[in-house]
């Protein structure tokens, strides 16, 4: 219905306009997708550290393993205590929680990044959804100019 | 149908006089266009406002390139004139959107200081808190964590006050200066259709 309002006012603008508004709209819609990727890279961050503090919860204390210090570089360790670990909760701020707060904040993050994911791409799909009707109207516009001035 | 000025202009050594006022031009003037002004030195003016704005981003589909040759010490100074606001008003643009700039930041910063808050707010008493300095991880108190994020969306939400306020001086300001520009165009528009007359 909202759209069909917005079909009706498009038909008013003249070319130029609608060029101009079809290239506004086109913007946001690129500016939402990249919002809906970055929440996607967020999610799949939170998820594997999920399953980090999954994995270590499974292993038992003193078990050997290997640090990475930085991508190619890994010293070796034992697992000293699995039961606290330390949550970056942004802004430089650091909790020390125990693994079961751990995984519930995670679990926690990974629903509010989903919720705001999904409202974003109710968002995205309507702004879609205008920006492809100006490209309509625009290309009917266009057509109807062609023969006239030819 | 909207075009750019082709680069090749610079090359029109003979030319004596171009008027392109009211064609769809986009784009940026071609940098040759200024060997024709060396060439032609002070007989020449160009009127290149109208690409500026367009370049700003505030898309004009109605760019006036008008060169004029022999043309009157008025109408030159009407034209650096508008020259000149011309760059003011490029100079405001940039502002306001450097001042955009800033808001955004502060509005991700503002929201992920929330967060934090929320976050803290859930701990219960006696909760080890670290505080990143370098690279160094410092233990700190709750309260005083607390205390710091508050503070900090405090001092972020004024600031985002303080940014709103000036945003919408500049706008006033940037409006300002296109009724000015506005009108020494029309000045010299009807200086030249004046002497087109005569």
């Amino acid at each position: 219905m909202a759209s069909s309002k917005i079909g009706v006012e498009m038909e008013k603008l003249s070319v130029e306009q609608l060029k101009a508004f079809k290239e506004q709209t086109d913007l946001e819609v690129n500016l939402l997708q990249d919002s809906l990727n970055n929440i996607r890279t967020a999610t799949s961050r939170l998820e594997i550290a999920s399953s980090a503090l999954q994995d270590l919860s499974n292993r038992p204390l003193g078990s050997q393993m290997l640090v990475p210090l930085t991508a190619s570089l890994y010293v070796p360790g034992t697992l000293h205590d699995a039961d606290k670990v330390l949550i970056d909760i942004g802004t430089g701020y650091f909790v020390e929680k125990t693994m079961a707060e751990g995984k519930d904040y995670c679990e926690r993050k990974i629903n509010l990044l989903k919720s705001n994911f999904d409202q974003l791409i109710e968002v995205a799909t309507k702004k879609k959804s205008v920006a492809d009707d100006a490209a309509v109207v625009l290309q009917a516009k266009l057509k109807q100019l062609a023969p006239a001035s030819s | 149908m909207s075009h750019t000025i082709p680069g090749e202009i610079g090359k029109l050594f003979r030319l004596q006089s171009l008027r392109l006022e009211n064609n769809s031009l986009g784009g940026d003037i071609p940098e040759n266009i200024w060997n024709l002004v060396k060439r032609a030195s002070d007989n020449f003016c160009v009127n290149r406002s109208a690409n500026k704005r367009a370049v700003q981003g505030s898309r004009t589909e109605h760019q006036n390139v008008t060169t004029t040759m022999g043309s009157s010490t008025a109408l030159r100074e009407l034209q650096r004139e508008l020259e000149n606001k011309a760059n003011d008003l490029s100079k405001l643009q940039k502002d306001i959107a450097k001042n955009h700039q800033v808001r955004k930041k502060y509005t991700i910063q503002l929201g992920e200081n929330e967060l934090v808050l929320k976050e803290l707010g859930l701990l219960h008493e006696g909760a080890n808190v670290y505080k990143l300095i370098g690279p160094v991880l410092v233990k700190q108190d709750l309260a005083e964590a607390n205390a710091n994020v508050r503070k900090r969306i405090e001092y972020i939400s004024a600031e985002l006050k303080r940014l709103d306020a000036t945003v919408q001086d500049l706008g006033e300001k940037e409006n300002s200066k296109k009724e000015a520009i506005f009108k020494v165009q029309q000045r010299i528009q009807s200086l030249q259709a004046g002497k087109a007359k005569a």
